[in-house]
């Protein structure tokens, strides 16, 4: 038992936190020049590659965008974009309460556990198109089984991450609770849920990432309107620079909403961590 | 010394947990009572079964035999406040200082009129009144062993448990710290339970040093330090009676173990 042991239960804590499995930001404040150069060169490459396929294979940059301003112009692309963020959002929101709750609960109650944490596993390892394919059959081509399918495809590995949060909550912080007599929900908001946190940020990332793309696969499925019906739409009538334009404007959104997560909301939950040079 | 005066009475406690299918005997027969107000050190070596007093006492362990009673009242259920030092601070590292503090009060629940004042007045007791918007990792281990401390005695318990808390400092810092401990006692006078194997450190702390053997944990002599406070760390009186401390413990731990 020495000083540095002190410094290793704060530092375990970080790191555990740092630990989470969480996409790396790709630090896309700052614009440095490095960045800049990458993102033309995709361009080149991209448009380059147009050139040699041809535009009825892989329409140029310009082809698209141009393309797709026309879209705009015509009024259809924002009501779609619209309509697909809302399901992802209530889908994202929901698979996240969800998946955080069955997490709490494996991890928590041992009762809960034994009975239910192999229906995770197999949970996860049922590939998303069954889950989109069942349950279309099951409930209909309705918005409420756009929202589950979504859901089901994405909520076991929420669940599973934060599950591995509270396996990992640090027991001599809970005994300090336990000490000074904490009520429960004391303990929770600061004991608890800060130890949470990273988990939660990661599976919130993740949880994203997979939900958006998960949707416009279900739209393609089994709703008629949305980016994803579009995009299947326009793949229909064999008209790539169509798909590329919906597709385009959608994944420039999707990224700007995991950039505002990236750099406004995670600085501010872990603002006591030590400041890593 | 009836039972129904003490502030702390424990009577019987036997303790064991299995060990490979075969109960393990940590506590055996343990008998003691202490008074309000007193300094009371535990001296033993590791593996005798100090530690787990605290634990059962501070609630943490409710895995044993025998009585406890907190002014006459059962163990359980009591309304009494407690403070835990640890061998380490644990401090909540995503809190700063001062919310550490108000940590606990809250979960003593002290109205939140007084968090602000109390929070003040400890931090200047130990010496760390500029740090109250700090984060744990800026603070050095003295430092944070300083505001555990605070947070201790914060909510004015009845009754304090420190298991070794200043084992993991240098010599310096541990010095200093029992000094800010003493004085501090001094001026509310809790009743104090403190863990050590440092028989120095129980000398020069406690009213009455219980000193214990393992296998299985037993008191096996409980002895008064008669020294007047406040207390010389480095006075010949202080040394001599450390001498007797150590000559007893080495009979009593020597026994069985070296």
């Amino acid at each position: 038992m020495n000083v540095k042991q002190d410094a290793m239960v704060s530092q375990v804590i970080t790191s555990k936190a740092m630990a989470a499995p969480k996409k790396q930001s790709f630090g896309w404040v700052g614009g440095s020049a490095n960045k800049l150069i990458s993102l033309v060169l995709l361009v080149a490459v991209w448009w380059l590659l147009s050139l040699y396929l041809g535009e009825h294979v892989l329409p140029s940059p310009l082809l698209t965008v141009e393309t797709l301003l026309k879209d705009i112009q015509k009024g259809n692309v924002f009501n779609h974009l619209g309509i697909t963020l809302s399901r992802v959002f209530l889908a994202f929101f929901l698979t996240m309460i969800v998946g955080i709750t069955l997490g709490c609960l494996l991890g928590l109650s041992k009762r809960f556990r034994s009975f239910f944490s192999f229906w995770v596993v197999i949970g996860i390892s049922i590939p998303a198109l069954v889950y989109i394919v069942v349950i279309f059959l099951w409930l209909g081509l309705s918005e409420a089984s756009a929202i589950i399918a979504t859901m089901m495809t994405t909520v076991f590995t929420i669940t599973m991450n934060i599950w591995e949060g509270v396996k990992s909550l640090d027991k001599k912080l809970l005994e300090l609770g336990t000490v000074l007599r904490a009520r429960r929900s004391l303990v929770i908001r600061r004991i608890v849920l800060p130890q949470l946190y990273p988990y939660m940020m990661a599976s919130a990332r993740f949880g994203l990432g997979l939900t958006w793309k998960m949707v416009i696969f279900v739209e393609l499925m089994g709703r008629s309107n949305g980016i994803g019906y579009m995009i299947n739409y326009w793949y229909q009538m064999y008209n790539m620079s169509h798909v590329l334009g919906y597709a385009f404007i959608f994944i420039v959104v999707m990224l700007i909403i995991e950039i505002i997560l990236n750099v406004v909301i995670e600085p501010k939950l872990f603002a006591w961590r030590p400041k890593k040079a | 010394m009836t039972s129904t005066n003490s502030k702390i009475s424990i009577k019987h406690l036997h303790k064991s947990f299995q060990v490979g299918g075969t109960a393990k005997k940590v506590l055996s027969n343990i008998n003691i009572d202490i008074q309000s107000g007193e300094f009371i050190c535990f001296l033993g070596p590791s593996g005798c079964g100090k530690s787990t007093i605290l634990n059962i006492l501070s609630g943490l362990d409710n895995d044993y035999e025998g009585d406890i009673l907190i002014d006459g009242k059962p163990l359980k259920g009591g309304d009494y406040h407690m403070s835990y030092l640890f061998q380490e601070p644990r401090l909540l590292p995503w809190l700063t200082v001062e919310k550490n503090i108000h940590f606990a009060l809250d979960a003593n629940r002290v109205p939140s009129s007084e968090w602000e004042e109390r929070t003040e007045r400890y931090l200047e007791m130990v010496n760390l009144p500029h740090v109250r918007k700090h984060y744990i990792h800026q603070l050095s281990g003295g430092m944070q062993h300083r505001v555990a401390i605070a947070r201790a005695f914060a909510v004015k318990p009845d009754i304090l448990l420190m298991d070794e808390p200043f084992s993991a400092l240098d010599e310096l810092t541990a010095r200093s710290l029992r000094q800010s401990l003493l004085k501090m006692w001094q001026e509310d006078r809790k009743t104090v339970l403190f863990v050590t194997h440092n028989s120095m450190e129980a000398t020069y702390l406690a009213d009455r040093i219980f000193m214990m053997k393992a296998n299985p944990g037993e008191i096996e002599e409980t002895k008064e330090i008669r020294l007047e406070r406040p207390r010389d760390y480095d006075s010949e009186e202080l040394f001599q009676e450390n001498r007797a401390v150590v000559t007893r413990f080495l009979e009593i731990i020597g026994r069985d173990a070296v």
